[in-house]
């Protein structure tokens, strides 16, 4: 028997930005919250968006009505622009805007489902499970772990979908961790082994990291998946 | 003889069409990844003997949970979690005195005849499947 090793990136249950400036493009996320920025672009891993106005702004800010009965909500667009109070939350389709490297850039006013920013504004965006969010492999899958600098290790799969380039898992971790995430991955592989076990080796869920070695003795802070191809 | 589980997945079609159903043997499976918040697809090595491009399956299984309040926390659901956990007790389970056949998901119940108690219909967290081969 074998077991199954387990990943889970690091995805906050929400997070927000303020607009320093009037834009669309808003600030990215902080990497600490999303865990790393680079390709951080599955947009199908955000639930939601939320805009919280700072100071009201009259009319033409939104061209989008709201049912606040779900938490993806259904919603109804008006060709007229709102009247946005000060301190109101307005939500927005996520499937209508763009996000890319952690950084969202919403449609204006002007397009169906728009909301135009005004400096202050607090964006807040509530994460759910996407595209390569959570992975697992066969530990027969697994060839091995390398330290590529003081904190950052690299562990390589046979690819899932099996061309000649392997997938990487990254993870950053404390300094000198890299002998405790090779203890723990070697406790991965050989638990129960009459078994054949689901592992949970690093899961990063709602803003947390949890490891099977509980404590997180390795320090890990993130965890990054480069698959061979998406798919 | 090693003994070896296999796994079968079979769509709502009557297994009369192409890729109504599928058995792969449990060491093809390389892996597994979460597609959306309502599906995760399973891959196996393809049967075409290339290796170059995985078959899979998708698995289609429950959304997050609805948050009627403030939509906050639907990171947290386990559904993806639940399947890979339940398929990974399947691959393994130890099948001795029995002839090895795991059925992962059948949306049919057309199972193959002769295999008495331990068809079912597979997990019921999956709702439906898409088989992709190569």
């Amino acid at each position: 028997m074998e077991n199954y090793l387990y990943f889970r990136k690091n995805r906050p249950a929400s997070a927000s930005v303020t607009l320093g400036s009037a834009t669309q493009t808003c600030p990215a996320f902080s990497a600490a919250d999303i865990g790393v920025l680079a390709n951080n672009d599955n947009e199908n891993e955000i639930a939601a968006i939320s805009i919280t106005s700072l100071d009201g702004g009259g009319t033409g800010h939104a061209q989008v009505l709201f049912t606040p009965s779900a938490i993806l909500p259904t919603l109804t667009y008006t060709t007229d622009a709102l009247a946005i109070a000060t301190g109101t939350v307005h939500w927005i389709e996520p499937s209508d805007q763009a996000y890319e490297n952690g950084i969202l850039v919403l449609d204006a006013h002007g397009t169906t489902g728009g909301y135009t920013l005004d400096t202050g504004d607090i964006v807040t965006a509530y994460w759910k499970t996407g595209l390569e969010t959570a992975f697992m492999y066969p530990v027969s899958a697994f060839k091995g772990i390398v330290a590529t600098d003081t904190n950052t290790s690299s562990l390589t799969f046979a690819s899932l979908k099996g061309d000649s380039t392997d997938d990487i898992v990254t993870i950053e971790h404390a300094n000198d961790g890299f002998d405790s995430l090779a203890q723990m991955m070697n406790d991965a592989c050989n638990a129960y082994p009459r078994d054949g076990r689901l592992i949970n080796v690093v899961d990063g869920h709602d803003g947390r990291v949890e490891t099977l070695h509980k404590g997180n003795p390795a320090g890990i802070t993130t965890i990054e998946f480069a698959p061979e191809s998406g798919y | 003889m090693k003994q070896e589980n296999y796994l079968y997945f079979a769509t709502a079609g009557n297994n009369d069409a192409d890729k109504d159903a599928v058995m792969y043997p449990a060491s093809s499976f390389r892996g597994a990844v979460t597609i959306s918040s309502t599906t995760t697809e399973l891959f196996f090595a393809p049967r075409d003997g290339t290796g170059t491009v995985a078959d899979g399956v998708l698995c289609t299984h429950a959304d997050v949970a609805a948050n009627t309040v403030d939509g906050l926390s639907p990171y947290g659901t386990d559904a993806h979690y639940t399947v890979m956990e339940k398929f990974a007790q399947l691959k393994s389970g130890n099948r001795m005195n029995t002839n090895n056949f795991t059925v992962v998901k059948d949306l049919n119940t057309n199972l193959p005849s002769n295999e008495g108690a331990i068809s079912s219909t597979g997990l019921s967290e999956i709702t439906a499947i898409t088989i992709t081969t190569h």
